[in-house]
């Protein structure tokens, strides 16, 4: 990838060498800068939505009736083709007649969703949470499973509370599968791919373009190979960069 | 006698089983003689982006007619949706598994040409002479579209204009004549507030609309707006934006102006079905519409108008035309010409059917067109087509849609100012023609 992003290559002649051009074009490119920003903020976002796997985990952790039910219905739409599940939601989201409008219009609430170039990436952000809560909340699940109960009757003897326990137990303990899924989730989150060409096509106004979006669309709408492997090595080497930093941070924690 | 029984019995089990086996094989052998590849049969492959009145007619009138007329052909037709179409397509060409012959839009022709995709027409597998024979049989300027350098590398199966649509009935309702359409853009923003209904702040009916979402949409929609206040997206050279104009400007404006009546509502990406229901009063579409508007609500009371234009400005429309064309690197150019030429003396039924306009000269003669539904709504189009203008070329086409594409929505739909918009145009296409 690195070797074609030093060539101009549009795939029907061999490519032609040109050294760090195409690099040079990236400060230049305001679509490069812009679906970087988006790429971040949706990367925030799922980073953000974390803490409710763990919350969802936490409680599929205890014992109550139709807990496997619960468990299966959290799951289910992990399983679900992304292409299938993305154009359902984009008939959710319809501002005319989509089911959402069926909560909105009577509190007065008219928004466009994804037409909007506010509310389309949190749009889509809330279709990510439901497609990978449940996924999350199994790997927390395991984590929490792997907790020697030992230390909970431990700390309950010597009088900890719920939340003590909590955070001094617990979340020290589920480090591993923490960095684990922040770094799983960022390289998911910045692959992610399906919704943005179901629901979007990286609109309004380039709004959902993410760099994932915009290298799938340089490579085969405009034909420039190497400037998409460009794009392509800049995103590796931030996701990169974002893992060893967070294997930094857990490992002197 | 066991012994003789026993044998009878091997034997008979042996013959059942080598009469099983020499079935088996010439089952095997029949479906290898039958298959195609081992018969003279052809297959061309056949790509164009899915319209579906064009689907059902391909399919169930003009391919079965062509394989019979010709039993050593088989055409494998393949519609796909036009936003995966736009990348399938060069993609498959490039890779070395594109069609034999597929369509496409006229704007796309210099890039493809650029990448040595496409075949050159040639006029002696169609019967002609030489090129200039070959032009005769087609409408003067009909083919300008498809060719580059001075050769066709096309023949067009569609040869459009767009005009504007009203709903007779939506006009009517709101005290306004249908017979007396708006014929500037100032008067289309006014009387497309009017017919526009709201409920608890949400719109229901557009008064009127573009479509978004297709970057193809944009351009033929915008690009009459430039023109008409004597603009343009590049500069004569084709070598850097020429949107930083006045021109530029309020055309940019008046399209987001425009915009805003609706405010990008219905959330539609093609919105054939919004004014075909009603949801849209006004919009602007080709002749092609009609049979899909028809299909979807065969009770639609609408009219066709001109263009609009604005006040005191040069009248200009947009032109375009799809084409058929042939894969340079296919093994089966002859035969794909061939079915192209059988597909271009058809005019008058693609007309009558899915009201794709052919631009064969004589075709208007035909008598079959003069009788049929479409024709009452011609003659709009046909003025139409005078003003016409096609549009811009360049080898990096796509890559200047795209850019064309982001200045309209910032303007359109996140409602930025249109000469901040342009700046960055003007840097996006810089990037695109490098």
């Amino acid at each position: 990838m690195f070797y074609l992003s030093l060539h101009s290559w549009s795939l029907l002649s061999s490519p032609r060498f040109i050294g760090f051009e195409n690099y040079k074009f990236l400060p230049q490119d305001s679509v490069f800068i812009k679906s970087a920003k988006v790429t971040f903020c949706y990367l925030l976002g799922m980073i953000i939505f974390g803490p409710l796997a763990l919350i969802l985990g936490i409680a599929l952790n205890q014992d109550f009736r139709f807990k496997q039910l619960y468990w299966g219905i959290f799951f289910a739409p992990y399983v679900i083709s992304l292409v299938v599940s993305s154009l359902v939601w984009k008939l959710i989201y319809n501002p005319s007649a989509g089911l959402l409008t069926l909560f909105t219009s009577p509190l007065g609430l008219h928004i466009k969703w994804l037409k909007d170039e506010h509310y389309a990436l949190p749009a889509i952000m809330v279709y990510s949470l439901w497609v990978y809560i449940g996924y999350y909340s199994t790997l927390w699940l395991a984590g929490l499973k792997g907790i020697p109960p030992e230390c909970y009757e431990a700390a309950a003897i010597d009088g900890a509370g719920k939340w003590t326990i909590f955070r001094y137990i617990t979340l020290p303990l589920l480090k591993p599968v923490t960095l684990f899924i922040i770094v799983v989730s960022v390289i998911g989150a910045v692959q992610m791919f399906v919704p943005f060409f179901v629901m979007t096509q990286g609109g309004p106004a380039g709004a959902t373009q993410t760099l994932a979006y915009y290298i799938y669309k340089v490579a085969f709408s405009f034909l420039r190979m190497g400037y998409a492997c460009t794009v392509s090595v800049i995103l590796f080497v931030l996701v990169f960069i974002f893992a060893l930093i967070q294997v930094k941070f857990f490992k002197e924690s | 006698m066991e012994g003789l029984k026993t044998h009878k019995r091997r034997d008979f089990k042996m013959k059942k089983r080598g009469n099983i086996l020499l079935l088996g094989l010439m089952f095997v052998a029949f479906s290898f003689f039958a298959s195609s590849s081992w018969s003279q049969k052809t297959t061309l492959t056949f790509w164009m982006h899915h319209h579906p009145p064009a689907y059902d007619f391909y399919t169930t009138k003009i391919i079965p007619e062509y394989e019979k007329l010709n039993p050593d052909i088989q055409i494998e037709y393949s519609a796909i949706p036009y936003p995966v179409y736009q990348q399938k397509l060069p993609i498959a060409l490039a890779g070395g598994t594109g069609p034999d012959m597929f369509g496409l839009g006229d704007w796309n022709i210099a890039e493809y040409v650029a990448r040595g995709q496409l075949e050159p027409v040639d006029p002696g597998i169609l019967g002609f002479e030489n090129q200039e024979e070959l032009e005769k049989a087609w409408i003067s300027g009909s083919l300008d579209g498809l060719k580059l350098g001075g050769r066709i590398y096309c023949l067009p199966w569609e040869y459009n204009t767009f005009s504007l649509f009203i709903n007779n009935k939506h006009f009517r309702e709101a005290g306004l004549d249908p017979n007396n359409p708006p014929k500037t853009w100032r008067e289309i923003l006014t009387i497309g507030k009017k017919l526009t209904k709201r409920e608890a702040g949400k719109v229901i009916r557009a008064g009127f609309d573009w479509v978004y979402g297709q970057s193809i949409w944009y351009m033929l929609h915008f690009s009459p707006l430039l023109w008409q206040l004597g603009g343009s997206i590049l500069n004569p050279a084709g070598t850097g934006c020429a949107m930083n104009t006045s021109a530029g400007v309020s055309a940019l404006k008046m399209y987001g102006d425009l915009a805003s009546i609706a405010g990008a509502e219905f959330g539609a990406d093609f919105p054939t079905e919004d004014f075909a229901t009603g949801k849209v009063s006004m919009w602007i579409s080709g002749i092609w519409y009609i049979p899909w508007a028809l299909q979807i609500n065969p009770d639609l009371d609408f009219s066709v108008a001109s263009l609009p234009t604005f006040q005191g400005k040069s009248r200009t429309t947009v032109l375009y035309a799809w084409g058929w064309c042939v894969n340079s690197h296919s093994k089966r150019k002859t035969e794909a010409w061939k079915f192209i030429d059988f597909l271009t003396k058809k005019a008058p039924e693609f007309f009558i059917k899915i009201a794709y306009i052919q631009p064969r000269r004589g075709w208007l003669d035909d008598p079959q067109i003069k009788k049929s539904e479409m024709y009452n709504y011609l003659s709009v189009f046909l003025d139409d087509f005078k003003y016409g203008r096609y549009l811009l070329r360049s080898e990096h086409y796509s890559e200047i849609q795209e850019a064309v594409t982001r200045a309209i929505e910032r303007v359109a739909i996140t409602g930025m100012d249109p000469e901040e918009s342009i700046k960055i145009l003007e840097s996006d296409i810089k990037l695109a023609l490098r």
